[in-house]
């Protein structure tokens, strides 16, 4: 079909990361260019050492060539990581990141590490967050019904990675509700 | 406008946000080129929240990719997006030619390479999102052809050359059914779409009861949910709930599915 | 008969099970020709079955009223349990058709053509021998109406709706290794002669057709 079976029941990471690198991020420029009117709007002019705001895709179509530092973004890094992992693990509720902080984390990781001060204690401490985060999860699972769920400050990669088992869990709970109304009215 | 949170959540400023960015489609701006830089205060530093922006700060680009994911995650098929489609197929061949200008141009400097290189680049991120876009509709068109040709409502959703495919699909795989399986049958036993008790219909629709999730861009009325109560989703909130719950809402743009 | 050692509706569950099978190991097997035949003929015979039980129903009754006695409503569920699994067994061998179709790109005649000797690529196996003649049939009116839907809608060249949709794009270019021979083809940085066991640094967008059709491997 026209959609590929891989892509048919849920969204995968790279579509996620895609999104997300339309998202804004700054950078310094070690390459000079002239403002220019892009799809997504019009970016520039880079002047190094002028700091700029990109979306991250450009940020690391630059980085790969070595044309540009990354900014961190002021949420990755390792204070602030701790506060959010001290909330996660002391209070029942996910504590507030932005919605794509998987996908932007991995993407600037992935090709900027060295613009970041300690990238592996950065990696380890979301890696903790995501741990006590799905732990979270799991137990809003409990709290299903056939009707709502509401599930504050949950982010698009943990949304995608429950996804298909909580969906199909309130499918059967929906059937085992209507089921019964069905078969009165069939009587 | 993106949103300003004065109490804030002791967030500094900095860092990807959705922030307002001008878009270049309306403007008459030169191939590629630059406009004044001061006409751009969406720059600047400021706090930002984690909430979503509210459509109306999407750039068009934006748009696409939540109709995309919209369209990825709801059971039913959506309202086509022709004008916007339109539109960003308009800039993309816009922003082709000027490449192919810039390239030809045996004056552009060592310099232009990296800019020619980013539009590119932005402009495969276009077509990659309009065709998985245009691809999710077309699977979603082929699996309920025949629903969405005997139902006006349905049809009202797709554009002339998606309706035309739809009807041409239906009529293929019902001929295809008649020649390789109901002809070879006794007369009796020809009819394509029996209504069996205690088989699925022969037509399958959308399932509206399928779980979503719905994150709300911005404050939404209430909706009824299945267990009788009430919901007023609030801005940033996500639920998880039956698709025909939140339906009124995405059709509206209120929330999105993600 | 043969069928009096069979219970109605055997050769059916053993025709859905073969989808399964086929979904199961994600392979399309060959068109079961023998047995949908043989189901065919079951149908026949219920169908005759039936008819001799309403005829004997209608001299028995005085003027109209028939009660349906259970061996009709047997052959009945039989016959429409039979026709629900031929039915599906298609359904089901045309969306794997379908799926295989955009696999490859769209591109019919390398779906359809005749294993060439020694090759190894999955888009060269023998699908053709596989398929009924309404497949084929199928699966052309199918491609036909994709070439006149993106035709309407994409405006030319500006578009590849058969590009591959699950590897988003995130560099210009890719470095591919040539894994069978597919002669010059236009790129951006000119024509290029594309030879086995050659690699190239190439703009992802003027090959990736050919790394669907097999013909080019991602490095």
């Amino acid at each position: 079909m026209a959609l590929p079976p891989s892509l048919r029941t849920s969204v995968i990471p790279a579509e996620l990361e895609l999104i997300a690198s339309e998202q804004l991020v700054e950078i310094i420029p070690l390459v000079a260019m002239e403002r220019t009117a892009f799809i997504s709007g019009a970016y520039g002019p880079l002047r190094p050492p002028v700091k700029c705001r990109v979306p991250i895709w450009m940020a690391t179509n630059l980085k790969l060539k070595k044309k540009c530092h990354i900014v961190p973004p002021d949420w990755l890094n390792v204070e602030f990581l701790q506060g959010r992992l001290l909330l996660e693990t002391t209070r029942p509720e996910f504590s507030e990141m932005p919605f794509r902080f998987a996908e932007i984390a991995k993407v600037l990781l992935d090709i900027a590490s060295e613009d970041f001060q300690e990238p592996d204690k950065i990696r380890s401490l979301l890696k903790d967050i995501r741990e006590a985060r799905q732990a979270k999860s799991r137990e809003g699972l409990s709290k299903l019904d056939h009707s709502e769920l509401s599930l504050p400050n949950l982010s698009s990669m943990e949304i995608n990675e429950i996804r298909p088992f909580f969906v199909r869990s309130m499918g059967v709970l929906t059937q085992l509700v209507r089921d019964p109304a069905g078969r009165q009215m069939e009587l | 406008m993106a949103h300003y949170d004065d109490d804030g959540w002791g967030m500094p400023a900095a860092g990807p946000s959705r922030a307002r960015r001008d878009t270049a489609m309306d403007v008459d701006d030169p191939p590629l080129v630059a406009r004044a830089a001061d006409d751009e205060p969406a720059r600047a530093p400021r706090r930002v929240d984690f909430r979503p922006p509210p459509p109306s700060a999407e750039t068009p680009f934006e748009q696409l990719l939540r109709h995309w994911m919209n369209e990825r995650h709801a059971p039913d098929v959506l309202h086509a997006q022709e004008g916007l489609l339109a539109r960003l197929l308009d800039h993309i061949k816009k922003q082709t030619d000027d490449v192919a200008l810039l390239r030809a141009d045996p004056d552009s400097s060592e310099d232009e390479h990296f800019r020619i290189m980013l539009v590119q680049t932005e402009a495969e991120r276009a077509r990659f999102a309009l065709r998985a876009y245009i691809r999710t509709r077309l699977h979603k068109i082929e699996k309920y052809a025949r629903y969405i040709v005997e139902t006006p409502e349905m049809r009202e959703r797709l554009t002339q050359a998606e309706l035309e495919h739809a009807q041409r699909y239906a009529a293929l795989t019902e001929s295809h059914f008649t020649r390789a399986v109901l002809d070879a049958l006794p007369e009796e036993q020809r009819g394509l779409d029996d209504n069996v008790p205690f088989m699925p219909p022969m037509i399958s629709r959308p399932d509206k009861t399928r779980a979503v999730f719905a994150h709300a861009l911005v404050q939404c009325p209430p909706v009824h949910l299945p267990d009788g109560s009430s919901m007023e989703m609030e801005r940033g909130q996500i639920s998880l709930t039956p698709y025909h719950v939140i339906e009124q809402l995405l059709a509206r743009g209120e929330v999105e599915l993600v | 008969m043969s069928s009096s050692a069979r219970q109605f509706g055997e050769l059916a569950t053993q025709l859905v099970t073969e989808s399964r099978r086929s979904s199961a190991t994600d392979t399309l097997l060959k068109y079961n020709d023998v047995l949908v035949r043989q189901i065919v003929r079951e149908q026949r015979q219920l169908e005759a079955l039936i008819q001799a039980a309403m005829a004997r129903l209608a001299e028995g009754s005085a003027d109209g009223e028939l009660n349906v006695t259970p061996d009709v409503l047997l052959y009945q569920t039989a016959i429409l349990r039979n026709k629900r699994c031929l039915l599906a067994y298609h359904a089901h061998r045309v969306e794997r058709l379908k799926d295989m179709y955009w696999a490859v790109g769209g591109a019919l005649p390398l779906l359809l053509a005749a294993p060439a000797a020694g090759s190894t690529a999955a888009s060269a196996g023998d699908v053709r021998a596989k398929l009924s003649p309404h497949e084929v049939d199928f699966l052309r009116a199918y491609n036909d109406s994709l070439r006149d839907f993106r035709a309407d809608v994409l405006a030319g060249e500006e578009l590849d709706l058969f590009a591959p949709i699950s590897r988003p794009p995130r560099d210009l270019h890719v470095l591919v290794r040539v894994v069978r021979d597919c002669g010059v083809i236009q790129t951006e940085v000119g024509a290029i002669d594309f030879r086995r066991g050659q690699r190239f640094l190439v703009r992802r967008s003027d090959v990736e057709h050919l790394i669907v059709q097999g013909y080019l491997e991602e490095v």
